[in-house]
């Protein structure tokens, strides 16, 4: 009987079963790879948003009288591989030590103090605990310097285009520091105050300046948990519970701290115009993502209301003797919506597959790659057919339930 | 037994029922009559609860219907009612077995060994996977019948049964109603505005500008 009744809908109602058939499809399609989206969202525009710079800088923690010294602290780079021990270490995906200190060059026999700068270019940092390597260096947290040349290698170095610019210097030139000559590989464009430094590696500018192990401070670029009003509480104030929640979610503040507990003598503190960019960027994209699945969803379900508002009202008659016949709610309702459900289940079916290439379209086109948790497109389609059903049949069916049979039947209305 | 008492029904552009008062027996087979408009079809509506009356009360063995809500309503009819329609109203994309096994479906659950034999006993057991429009008039009015007793229904309403069908088709009908009713024994209220067929009852209401005119009973 029940398949009859799918038929004859499928059969008779065919402007109907075509409206419902494609705004199912379209707004199954839409919404699942909307959906699908806002699941890696997260993930994929944190690496994107990862170009905006480190967000978390560590430097000496200096207290008290110390720093009426005037004296220059280091952090340890025996230190750093620790980084990747703390419990957000997977979220560290770029780390960059920097040497900072004065150097007396000598350029064709004149004399010049420069700003130096050594660190790691491409650095493979062992990790305490694993067999592999991190990969990383400056470029992993400042992926805008650009340099025009090759990167240095020992007794070589980068000018600042700035610097560069100004002593009329080019690739392949050199300077003296103390009795080492080293020669310019390339000219180093970051638009920033490392355009009037001199920058080489951080080994080498360890050796020069007789600071074997030190660095003067160290940028890491970490993916974080945008923040939120909870994040922003004070931890010396918060409950163990609190704490222990703001430990374990990867806040920056809460990253900081825990790059702070591993590399000694250390300050970690958050690149707050980074890190709250970052976090307001997500929350805006997730919004708009949620809102306009929102709008196809009310678009589709209106489709379908007034597709089946159209089928019902030809339906009157059956509807009636069906009421006449003693038919409840409940049971009317199955009868009239198995057919629509066939509809829509094969659609959500259509919108399943649609949404597979647009997934693709839109990871390929926007993040570079495809969106991972495809198979998760299918249950949300079914899903969503599901709710898109349910939403456009209400009002047709409220409308059908509340038909008069004696009305109806005696062809009054 | 059936208890109606000043009964009214008022709709926007007509009074239909003017103050009705009746008592229907159980078992009994009692016949309306009366000209177009004079009430008849909406006072079977309203003891058939498909309609709510302006004033008065309709009560089954003490139970007030009219003032029953809509699903009330619909759980009352399932369980006491059989609707007989002068158009035999059969849903056309479903066999005979299938519109019986409907009123099943939204009584309790489908039975098609049941179904058929309902449609064995209106003399249909070769038409059972025959849509409407390959019965004949007859045919669907005994399918109707069929659908109409297959919950055993304690009262039977009957709108103008035989008001399509020719006299040899009206004759088989009355004889097969007749015969369940003989049979299984359940109230049968049935609107005409034919003589013939309402003669086939034991009592005849005369309805005429929504009053009842008259109230004969015969005695076979």
């Amino acid at each position: 009987m029940f398949f009859r009744v799918i038929i004859n809908f499928l059969r008779k109602e065919k402007k109907a079963v075509t409206v419902i058939f494609f705004s199912t499809v379209a707004g199954t399609a839409v919404i699942a790879t909307m959906l699908s989206l806002s699941f890696e969202i997260e993930d994929k525009v944190k690496r994107e948003l990862r170009s905006f710079g480190a967000n978390i800088i560590v430097e000496p923690e200096v207290k008290g009288l110390m720093s009426l010294a005037g004296q220059p602290h280091y952090l340890m780079e025996s230190d750093i591989p620790r980084v990747k021990t703390i419990f957000w270490r997977h979220n560290i995906i770029g780390i960059a030590p920097f040497l900072e200190a004065t150097l007396d060059g000598n350029i064709n026999g004149k004399a010049y103090k420069f700003n130096g700068l050594g660190t790691w270019f491409d650095k493979e940092l062992p990790v305490p605990g694993e067999k592999g390597f991190m990969k990383t260096g400056v470029f992993t947290v400042v992926s805008w310097w650009y340099v025009d040349g090759r990167l240095p290698l020992k007794r070589e170095c980068l000018f600042g285009s700035a610097l560069a610019g100004r002593l009329g210097l080019k690739i392949g030139d050199t300077v003296t520091f103390g009795k080492e000559v080293f020669t310019i590989t390339g000219i180093l464009s970051t638009g920033s105050r490392e355009d009037d430094f001199i920058v080489m590696s951080l080994e080498e500018m360890q050796r020069i300046k007789g600071l074997a192990g030190r660095v003067s401070y160290i940028w890491i670029s970490a993916l974080t948990t945008p923040m939120d009003e909870f994040a922003y509480k004070d931890p010396s104030k918060m409950t163990p519970a609190e704490y222990e929640k703001w430990y374990c979610t990867g806040y920056v503040t809460s990253i900081a701290k825990q790059i702070e507990e591993v590399i000694r003598g250390s300050s970690a503190r958050p690149v707050w115009r980074v890190a709250e960019a970052e976090g307001n960027i997500l929350r805006k994209l997730k919004l708009a993502v949620y809102l306009l699945s929102l709008i196809t969803l009310l678009a589709s379900a209106m489709g379908l209301s007034a597709a089946l508002m159209s089928s019902f009202l030809k339906r009157s008659r059956e509807i009636g003797l069906m009421k006449a016949l003693g038919g409840g709610g409940l049971k009317i309702s199955l009868l009239l919506l198995s057919g629509v459900a066939a509809v829509t289940v094969l659609a959500s079916l259509g919108g399943f597959l649609l949404s597979l290439f647009l997934s693709d379209i839109i990871g390929k086109e926007v993040f570079g790659t495809g969106l991972e948790n495809r198979v998760l497109l299918l249950p949300i389609a079914l899903l969503i057919g599901i709710f898109m059903t349910i939403a456009g049949a209400f009002l047709p069916l409220r409308r059908s339930l509340s038909l008069k049979p004696a009305i109806v039947l005696k062809g009054m209305e | 037994m059936i208890k109606v008492r000043g009964l009214k029904k008022v709709y926007p552009s007509a009074v239909a029922l003017r103050g009705v008062d009746m008592d229907i027996q159980d078992n009994e087979w009692l016949s309306i009559m009366g000209p177009s408009g004079s009430g008849k079809s909406t006072l079977l509506n309203i003891l058939g609860g498909l309609d709510y009356p302006t004033e008065g009360s309709v009560s089954y063995d003490g139970k007030e219907i009219t003032t029953m809500k809509e699903d009330e309503l619909a759980v009352f009819r399932r369980e006491n009612i059989g609707f007989i329609f002068q158009q035999s109203y059969l849903i056309p994309y479903l066999t005979a077995l299938e519109n019986v096994m409907l009123a099943q479906y939204f009584h309790s659950i489908v039975d098609e060994k049941e179904a058929a034999e309902a449609l064995k006993r209106v003399g249909l057991s070769h038409r059972l996977h025959h849509r409407p429009s390959e019965l004949s008039g007859g045919e669907q009015q005994r399918v109707c019948i069929a659908r109409a007793l297959i919950n055993s229904p304690k009262v039977l309403l009957a709108d103008e049964p035989t008001g399509n069908l020719d006299r040899e088709n009206t004759r088989v009908i009355l004889e097969l109603l007749g015969e369940l009713h003989s049979n299984e024994g359940f109230t049968i209220v049935l609107v005409t505005h034919d003589p013939y067929v309402a003669g086939w009852g034991k009592r005849l209401l005369t309805m005429e500008d929504g009053r009842i005119i008259k109230d004969e009973s015969f005695h076979s």
